[in-house]
């Protein structure tokens, strides 16, 4: 859905069109390495975050975990990850879910 | 594509992740701000967890009263943004929404519910094990 906006998805380029850096198996590779440092930059701010409990840089656990103290926050997180298993994983599959 | 296609397909839904996360960051500074620091919340054991409503065991009623509005609260949410991302994007599929329905029920009550009972049941079963374990001491 967001590759047909953003013109990530090669095989809907014109033959011959570059778009910034090599391409390996019809995936851009820059595209690659902006995600690869972007949850990088993620994942060390939240091990920092966690190897110094004391400090008032807050880990995204703590951020869940003051959420999950309301009801509606933890209906809100729960519904959320049921639509993301569904969205992902559920729909259209054809075997005991038949719809 | 037309504009309007990109702000119903890519940006509306992408925006809407990002409203809900800049919620999460709300509540954490209102948290902070009445006090509720999150260091000070004992891991795992929120006041409206089965631990603090039952000292008995994690398995039991107390789970079960704990367990069902979250349930319930958490499907209708889901529902919830199933049926308004109908409308927004203008989802063609005549089963898009029983397909929600149908599968999304079987998921959250047949697959994730039971599921999280067995590992809730086997979590608790080998927490008192290990716990009895240690109080026997090491070599016995």
């Amino acid at each position: 859905m967001a590759a047909r906006a953003s013109g990530g998805d090669p095989a809907q380029r014109p033959a011959g069109t570059k778009r910034g850096g090599r391409v390996i198996g019809r995936v851009a590779v820059p595209g690659l390495v902006g995600w690869a440092v972007v949850m990088a930059i993620l994942l060390a701010y939240q091990g920092l975050c966690l190897v110094r409990p004391n400090d008032q840089w807050p880990a995204f656990s703590d951020l869940l975990r003051v959420v999950m103290r309301y009801p509606a926050g933890r209906w809100v997180l729960f519904g959320l990850w049921l639509w993301s298993g569904w969205h992902f994983f559920v729909r259209g599959w054809r075997f005991f879910l038949r719809a | 594509m037309t504009p309007v296609d990109v702000i119903r397909h890519d940006v509306a839904p992408v925006l809407m992740g990002y409203l809900v996360f800049l919620a999460v960051l709300f509540a954490y500074w209102f948290g902070r701000r009445s006090g509720k620091t999150p260091r000070m919340l004992a891991r795992g054991s929120g006041p409206g967890s089965p631990e603090a409503m039952d000292g008995r065991g994690y398995f039991s009623v107390a789970l079960v009263r704990y367990l069902a509005p979250v349930f319930v609260g958490g499907y209708a949410f889901f529902l919830l943004i199933v049926v308004a991302f109908y409308f927004v994007i203008g989802e063609r599929s005549r089963t898009f929404i029983s397909q929600a329905l149908g599968q999304g029920s079987l998921f959250t009550f047949a697959v994730v519910l039971p599921g999280f009972l067995v590992l809730s049941f086997l979590e608790d079963r080998v927490g008192r094990f290990l716990r009895r374990r240690k109080a026997r001491g090491p070599g016995r």
